[in-house]
């Protein structure tokens, strides 16, 4: 990838993604975060399915699309219980839906499954975009490949490596990812982005874009110091 | 000796929520809690059909862990899960609940998430998961009733994806909700005196992923 290195905050910005996905998160909560973000220009706001369209009118004014989250972080709901997320996500507005993978099929070699669910949550998205997670951080270079595989036979082309909440993405799955698969896949990064060198890595190595919930500092405007530890 | 071998292991939910494993942990957990007597196997969704068919001559049976793990879903998408996952095979259903409604102090969007629990479970057993370690006392205690009001079969304190049970959490829980609800307390519960410490607190069920640990431990200190 050719990217010109993004120095300011409005440059670093059209490569960000923020959320704000908690048990606790009120609405008042979305209310003050997007106040925050707002002037920025990221490229979406991550929020759980209740706050949608709370996130959609408090974005209108701006080119910040709204990212809702399916079966997160974990996965472990059924294809149709997806399959009603999806469609309650496309009726509130969201822009697109990350959509956390049944990792039982995954670690079970069992990729038609994988394929096969995939296939329907994009069959049924209409508008909406479907962002797969693979999950990155508990799985082989080979189920590494093989998920990506069935992720693009099923229809979907774009992926967020993993979930945070403890999952992490290291830049070499960005590069292994990359080498394999090239431009069919776009791959936001995802899961221990939390300082502008950390993405500016991740984008280098062929991100279109990085999640990131400190992003005051991703965006170069907040110099202190981050746990780099933390997810 | 506080409980029997039999009656121990009868409160035990063999609990699988990992996500790195594959079908063969899952088939394993099911031989375990054959072999051990525990009252389910405690899986995601996903999983259920696998257990459901392990299970099927067994007096185990098949539970499984909704909305997990943060709970932040509409009432209407948690009852959609509710019937899917019961129409799979499960026989009890244990769901987070929607603590940011209990943070906003929003307790008519918790009674409809509850009362749609109930209808949805239909004659199934219904717990509903507080993760206690994000509320308050006042908070579990309004919760606890607000289920006892429900009608639901078990308040169940925690995921185990954050901070876990406490004997004082469940003694609470089961002088808000006794003899109506029962309780289950989960996370965090890996020793032999934990586990028994919950029971004494008034904990009816104990979900652990360290059931077959406890059952040794258990041979151990009692001799059998």
């Amino acid at each position: 990838m050719n990217h010109t290195e993004p120095t300011g905050p409005t440059e670093m910005a059209k490569y960000v993604i923020t959320s704000l996905i908690e048990a606790d998160v009120t609405a008042e909560d979305i209310a003050h975060f997007v106040n925050e973000i707002k002037p920025f220009g990221l490229v979406s706001f991550a929020v759980d399915l209740p706050y949608i369209s709370l996130a959609v009118d408090l974005l209108k004014d701006v080119p910040t699309q709204v990212t809702a989250v399916c079966s997160y972080p974990l996965g472990g709901m059924t294809t149709e219980v997806k399959l009603e997320q999806v469609k309650y996500a496309r009726q509130q507005g969201a822009y697109d839906i990350d959509v956390s993978m049944n990792y039982l099929a995954i670690k079970s070699g069992d990729f038609l499954t994988v394929e096969e669910e995939v296939r329907r949550l994009v069959n049924a998205a209409g508008d909406l975009k479907i962002v797969v997670v693979p999950q990155v951080t508990i799985l082989t270079n080979d189920e590494k490949a093989r998920t990506c595989e069935a992720v693009l036979k099923g229809g979907c082309k774009t992926i967020k490596t993993a979930s945070g909440f403890g999952w992490k993405t290291e830049v070499e799955d960005v590069l292994f990812i990359k080498r394999l698969f090239g431009d069919a896949i776009h791959i936001e990064a995802s899961g221990s982005v939390r300082t502008k060198q950390q993405a500016l890595a991740m984008i280098e190595a062929g991100a279109e874009s990085v999640h990131t919930s400190t992003v005051f500092q991703v965006l170069g405007i907040d110099k202190r110091p981050v746990d780099t530890e933390k997810e | 000796m506080t409980i029997d071998r039999k009656s121990f292991a009868r409160t035990i939910d063999h609990t699988y929520l990992k996500i790195d494993g594959g079908y063969t942990e899952i088939k394993l957990r099911c031989l375990e809690a054959e072999k051990h007597g525990f009252a389910s196997v405690a899986v995601f969704p996903v999983a259920v059909p696998l257990v459901a068919s392990c299970l099927k001559d067994s007096d185990v049976v098949v539970c499984a862990a909704l909305a997990f793990h943060l709970g932040a879903y509409p009432p209407e998408i948690k009852a959609f899960e509710v019937r899917d996952t019961i129409a799979k095979g499960a026989a009890e259903v244990d769901m987070v609940m929607n603590v940011a409604a209990a943070k906003s102090v929003n307790w008519d969007l918790l009674k409809e998430e509850f009362d749609r629990f109930r209808e949805a479970a239909g004659d199934k057993i219904a717990k509903i998961i507080l993760e206690t370690c994000l509320l308050t006392d006042e908070e579990k205690v309004k919760v606890c009733e607000l289920a006892k009001e429900a009608e639901l079969d078990f308040v169940k304190t925690s995921t185990g994806y954050k901070e876990g049970a406490t004997v004082p959490d469940v003694k609470l829980m089961h002088k808000t909700v006794s003899p109506q609800l029962k309780v289950k307390a989960s996370g965090g519960i890996r020793t032999l005196e934990n586990a028994l410490a919950m029971i004494k607190a008034g904990a009816s069920r104990l979900g652990t992923s360290a059931g077959v640990t406890l059952m040794e431990r258990y041979d151990k200190k009692f001799g059998c």
